[in-house]
């Protein structure tokens, strides 16, 4: 293995930017607007006030244990066996959470843009890229987002100076007509979206210095909420609440808004290379959190080698988890949060707790 | 017929590219993570390509969440 993995604070940013995007960004403007109506644009605001709040959580835990990812101190603070269960739960959780993601990419793909090709063949062709970056190792495919991240921000730029002629002021008035309370509560999709951020632990160790992974941890969120920030507000702008309420991809629709001078038409597709390279970097993510995790659990060496078997699992998994798209959106609206919950938040507070009184009791017994 | 053939294509191909190297390095412990995922993946495969009944995990996280969708909603109101 030679010398030790390491990224550095500029990749860690574009990382944490592409996950937050995530899925989110081709979800999210549709399910704002299911409680805010034409106030998504204040929900999406309000929402990334509580990521951040996620973020402070995540890493004032990260900083107490400096070089060592989440899965090496989960067993040094809860003890072998509590440490072991917690563990599993942490597997189950992401290996569960690529199987939506892979579903998401079926079903977009499979009903917008390949509508002929078999899903599983999409599927199969995604997560084996997947796996080619796991295998790789992290170094590699940092670099890669490296690579990547201008052309998005760029293309993304792109869409949203193309779209504002379409602007119409209209559609987001009149501003707060049902109170406070419809906003706060849209505002808590993106939230829900953001907790399984605690696997954003595992990379957190490789950038060296503590305090730059911090502030980059800071940085990446902030980029990429603002992207989600202007997403929202676009959508609302452009389309209006009731077009937006009646497409499954309301982003993709939107990209069909652009026309420049009646020659360039049709340039949808460029959202999905933005969704899909935030998806990709998602699903990396969660990927090797489980493969390292399971590694963890059975004390493998090498948790790479077992990247195919998984992934090959994961695939049929998450042909099977949603049997209609009316099941999806009742998962993704109702569920999630509640699934998501005890690990985004669950999993950090309880390591903290524990790890606070277990320092305490050590100091007292000193005395 | 054919969903089988390409499961078993796909199994075959994982298990060409990584079981040299688990041997040559005697990764026995590796080797049965390793083939334990495979035959969990065959058997899934096979039950869906003869369209067996496979048991949804979503439907077991969705029951064990209930009290925290039941608190959220208390908070929120139903959506």
């Amino acid at each position: 293995m030679g010398r030790e993995e390491q990224i550095t604070a500029r990749q860690f940013t574009i990382l944490v930017a592409l996950y937050t995007m995530g899925d989110a960004i081709l979800y999210l403007p549709g399910q704002f607007i299911m409680d805010a109506k034409q106030d998504a644009w204040i929900a999406s605001i309000f929402s990334i006030v509580e990521i951040f709040s996620v973020v402070l959580l995540l890493t004032v835990l990260g900083k107490r244990y400096p070089g060592l990812s989440l899965l090496d101190y989960m067993e040094g603070i809860l003890g072998k066996f509590f440490g072991k269960i917690l563990l599993s739960y942490f597997v189950a959780f992401c290996f569960l959470d690529v199987s939506i993601l892979l579903m998401e990419v079926g079903d977009f793909m499979g009903s917008q843009i390949f509508p002929k090709t078999p899903t599983d063949v999409i599927l199969l062709l995604f997560m084996s890229i997947v796996v080619l970056a796991a295998r790789l190792g992290p170094e590699a495919t940092h670099r890669t987002s490296e690579m990547m991240f201008p052309f998005i921000v760029v293309l993304f730029l792109f869409m949203i100076i193309a779209l504002s002629p379409r602007i119409e002021l209209k559609n987001i008035q009149p501003i707060m007509a049902h109170g406070l309370f419809p906003v706060i509560k849209a505002s808590r999709v993106l939230f829900g979206f953001f907790l399984d951020s605690v696997a954003l632990l595992i990379l957190f160790p490789l950038v060296k210095q503590p305090n730059a992974a911090t502030k980059s941890f800071y940085k990446g969120t902030a980029i990429g909420g603002v992207i989600i920030i202007l997403i929202s507000t676009a959508s609302v702008l452009v389309l209006g609440v009731d077009t937006i309420s009646r497409h499954a991809f309301p982003v993709y629709t939107l990209g069909k808004k652009i026309s420049i001078g009646n020659f360039v038409e049709r340039i949808e597709i460029i959202f999905t290379v933005l969704w899909f390279t935030s998806l990709f970097f998602k699903s990396y993510l969660f990927f090797i959190s489980t493969t390292q995790g399971v590694s963890k659990l059975f004390g493998l060496k090498n948790d790479k080698i077992i990247a195919l078997p998984i992934a090959f699992v994961m695939v049929l998994i998450g042909r099977i988890l949603f049997p209609s798209r009316a099941s999806f959106e009742e998962w993704s609206t109702i569920h999630w949060l509640s699934h998501a919950i005890p690990f985004g938040l669950g999993i950090p507070v309880i390591l903290l707790l524990v790890d606070f009184f277990r320092k305490q009791w050590i100091k007292m017994r000193a005395k | 017929m054919l969903y089988l053939l390409a499961v078993v294509g796909v199994s075959v191909v994982i298990v060409l590219i990584d079981v040299p190297t688990l041997i040559k390095n005697k990764w026995w412990k590796e080797m049965g993570v390793f083939s334990f995922f495979l035959i969990a993946g065959l058997a899934i495969g096979t039950a869906r390509a003869f369209h067996l009944n496979i048991p949804n995990p979503l439907e077991f996280v969705i029951k064990i969440n209930k009290p925290i969708e039941d608190l959220v909603a208390f908070f929120f109101g139903s959506p």
